[in-house]
């Protein structure tokens, strides 16, 4: 009886084995980045590919999107490439192709968030967050890449294509209006690994993470705004928060003032409640039926009037302004 | 037995500790001390009554020698001298107190002592004292040689003592007992600057004039091989120290001794010079930022300048420029705030192109045109307002910079003059662009005030909240463009307008 035991054991262990090896099989492309189920913070990522160059000769990334080609050739064989997302549950098609015909598909599921879209603020819980800049990862990437941060403290680039972040997340920064840190690859006065109360969790999951609450980082230049609405009596809840980001895109944005949407869509993401209204012109406010922007009169910041009213002297200050702006 | 024992031990014992403290404590030493000193205060409440007394024997015949007048005049001055120590120690102007001093010199002759003597009368002097001439010694003058002079010798001139100063300090009493004397004063030899009988320059000096007396030694061509040579005067220099030329050496140094070195009434680095200097005292001492080469430095005002002659303006040792980075070549520490202060002389070497006046020294001043090296109530020491902020609009500031820079440039919208502005959009000054409203911004930003790698002294770097961005600044022929971390990169051009500002 022990004996047949035994052997049974062992066909079982060389089953597995076997099994094993076959499974292990690699496919022609695997994909490194993004894991399977990423939660993504921009509408921007990168997918790194590692492909045998034998079995491949191009492969296609495919979203809702758009569709992206890669040529490969025999020199390397990491691949990377950056591909736009759109808010919410995203699907990646890698596509590998040997003279034209599919040899090999995968799929990855991805979530880009963002706190201004309630349908978007929560994503479904099997979506997790990924890091990217870990020893592990770079080492893939520094076949290629210099990974070493060639910034130094306190003097901008020149050329800022000197920067080793350019290479890869130039992306970020070519909207219409950019932040001055961010265009000029400062990238480490902000990035500076640390971690604040809201993210602790994070602590040493990346080399550049970002300490949030991120508003001791924009009061460390934006000074006199902080020192302003300090001051003042009521505050806006972002900005009691310490969430500047939410509203502000700290690298580029189409929109004036770096904000991440049109300002109205902006203010009524978080009040629904005004959202008919302004929409169908009815209300007791008068800047809706002339049209006008929230932030004609309400200041989004903060206020020592009711509704974060704007008084007459911020008015005439931001009137001059906007005076200013047209002369020039 | 056994107690035996013990109390003999115990006996060792107290015997051996007690002669261990006598030894270590030198207890007998003491206390012999304490027994004298107990002995004289008993011998002195004893005598207390006889304390005081004592016993003086003075002769007639020395009274009649003492004489009265001139003993109290000496004590009198030499009272006055330290009044004068005591309650004005700076105050008192240098040049009275050494007239004081001189009057005191004066000495009063003793006729009797004279008459006694045999009088030589001028036509009996010898032949080398003729003609006679302007200033005469007063013994030389009453004929009175036996005062110096032996009488009835073969040898005439023979003296009465073998050390001349001797016979001079015998009359002129005021002995020379300050900090510093001058090197033939100490020696005694009095007879190497002044004659003994008579001179045609008033304190019967042997040259025509103080000046020359002194260079007389301190002249690098001296044959005198002291010190005196090296601290020579080179009076062939242009720009010359003006008591020197018009006055004399003795306006600052004392001939014979005083209290500060080289022979100075006053300190040398600084309170001698000031004292003459009156505006310049009250800006270094008044000025709310000081140079810390004046202020904080081993040779005070003698860092820059030399007193005596030089060839540059203003006695300043060298060149107006190289005078400052003789310091500035390095990273200062700046009295002002305490910061670094940039190392002028790397930065001037590394971009070659420097500002007007530090281009043009001879004409346009130098470093000293902006910057007031003895203290100012303007930061930097500056001679004019100006401002440390990135933002810093134009409206109803003196900046300095327009003294000599013109307003024009900053306040015309719009010009096509090429005198008023090249940083031009076709009409459009983008000078006047930059500069006002509510966010102008300051010279600086992107100038340098000293020097730059490119024209215009356009900076490569304008410090921003504590980074540096560059300006990326490109001239062209035209025109030229900027991407600094303010805006894009702008084109502008003078003749084909690129469309900013419109």
């Amino acid at each position: 009886m022990r004996e047949l035991k035994a052997i049974v054991r062992a066909g079982v262990l060389l089953l597995a084995v076997t099994a094993c090896l076959f499974s292990a099989e690699t496919p022609p492309t695997v994909v490194i980045l993004p894991q399977e189920n990423a939660l993504v913070h921009e509408v921007t990522l990168s997918v790194v590919l590692r492909v045998d160059t034998k079995a491949v000769d191009s492969v296609k990334i495919l979203n809702a999107v758009g569709e992206k080609q890669l040529d490969i050739n025999q020199s390397k064989s990491i691949y990377c490439k950056t591909v736009r997302l759109e808010l919410g549950e995203n699907t990646l098609h890698i596509r590998s192709y040997k003279e034209g015909a599919l040899i090999n598909e995968q799929m990855r599921h991805l979530y880009v968030t963002s706190p201004l879209y309630s349908q978007y603020k929560y994503p479904p819980t099997e979506y997790k967050r990924q890091f990217f800049h870990t020893d592990n990862n770079e080492s893939t990437c520094r076949s290629c890449h210099d990974m070493s941060v060639n910034e130094q403290k306190g003097i901008a680039f020149i050329d800022v294509s000197e920067s080793n972040c350019y290479a890869c997340h130039h992306q970020l920064t070519k909207a219409k209006y950019a932040h001055a840190p961010s265009v000029n690859w400062l990238c480490t006065s902000c990035h500076n690994g640390k971690v604040g109360s809201d993210n602790a969790w994070q602590a040493g999951r990346s080399k550049f993470l970002v300490a949030k609450p991120v508003n001791s980082l924009c009061f460390g230049c934006h000074k006199k705004n902080a020192k302003l609405w300090k001051s003042y009596r009521f505050r806006h809840e972002p900005l009691d928060s310490g969430r500047c980001n939410k509203c502000h895109n700290s690298h580029a944005s189409p929109y004036k003032m770096f904000v991440r949407k049109p300002v109205n869509s902006i203010c009524l993401g978080c009040h629904k409640d005004k959202r008919m209204k302004v929409k169908q012109r009815d209300s007791d406010c008068e800047g809706t039926i002339k049209g006008k922007e929230c932030v004609a009169c309400h200041s989004p910041h903060a206020s020592d009037k009711q509704f974060f009213l704007m008084s007459e002297e911020e008015k005439k200050r931001l009137e001059s302004k906007q005076h200013e702006r047209e002369r020039r | 037995m056994n107690k035996n024992v013990i109390q003999t031990l115990f006996l060792i014992l107290l015997v051996g500790s007690g002669f261990y403290f006598y030894q270590t404590y030198n207890v007998g030493e003491k206390l012999d001390r304490f027994v004298t000193i107990m002995g004289n205060i008993a011998h002195s409440l004893q005598n207390a009554k006889h304390a005081y007394e004592v016993d003086i024997n003075i002769s007639d015949e020395e009274l009649s020698e003492i004489n009265i007048t001139k003993i109290s005049k000496e004590m009198k001055s030499s009272i006055d001298k330290k009044k004068e120590k005591v309650h004005t120690p700076r105050v008192a102007p240098v040049a009275i107190a050494a007239d004081e001093i001189r009057q005191e010199e004066k000495p009063i002759h003793n006729k009797a002592r004279a008459v006694k003597a045999k009088l030589v009368r001028m036509e009996d002097l010898p032949k080398k004292f003729k003609p006679l001439k302007k200033y005469l010694h007063e013994p030389f003058k009453m004929g009175a040689c036996q005062i110096c002079h032996v009488a009835n010798t073969n040898k005439p001139g023979d003296l009465v003592r073998k050390n001349i100063h001797e016979i001079c300090y015998e009359c002129h009493k005021t002995r020379y007992t300050k900090k510093f004397d001058h090197k033939p004063v100490k020696e005694g030899k009095c007879m190497d600057c002044h004659d003994p009988h008579q001179s045609n320059t008033k304190k019967l000096l042997k040259a025509d004039s103080i000046n020359n007396l002194c260079l007389k030694c301190h002249d690098k061509k001296s044959t005198f091989k002291d010190r005196a040579r090296k601290q020579f005067v080179n009076m062939k220099l242009p720009v010359k120290h003006k008591p020197i030329v018009k006055k004399s050496c003795l306006e600052c140094h004392d001939p014979h001794t005083a209290d500060h070195k080289m022979l100075l009434n006053l300190d040398a680095k600084m309170d001698l010079c000031l004292d003459c200097h009156d505006d310049i005292k009250d800006k270094i001492h008044d000025s709310k930022y000081k140079h810390g080469g004046v202020n904080n430095s081993k040779k005070r005002c003698l860092e820059c300048h030399n007193p005596h002659a030089t060839k540059h303006k203003k006695l300043l040792k060298k060149d107006q420029v190289s005078m400052c980075l003789t310091c500035h070549d390095k990273e200062v520490k700046s009295d002002e705030d305490g910061g670094m202060l940039m190392n002028m002389k790397k930065h001037l070497k590394e971009n070659p192109k420097w500002h007007g006046p530090i281009k043009n020294v001879a004409k346009e001043g130098g470093c000293v045109a902006c910057n007031d090296p003895h203290g100012s109530n303007n930061f930097s020491i500056l001679r004019k307002s100006f401002t440390k902020n990135f933002y810093d609009n134009f409206e109803n500031k003196e900046f300095f910079c327009f003294k000599c820079h013109e307003q024009k440039k900053v306040l015309e919208q719009y010009t096509i003059n090429d005198k008023i502005t090249k940083f031009r959009d076709g009409d459009v000054n983008l000078h006047y662009l930059h500069v006002n409203d509510r966010k102008g911004r300051s010279c600086r930003a992107c100038h340098d005030e000293h020097a730059s790698k490119y024209n215009h002294l356009i900076r490569d770097y304008t410090d921003f909240n504590g980074i540096k961005f560059p300006l990326r600044f490109i001239d062209t022929e035209d025109g030229g463009s900027c991407a600094p971390a303010c805006h894009k990169k702008f084109e502008y051009d003078r003749i084909d307008p690129k469309g900013i500002g419109r």
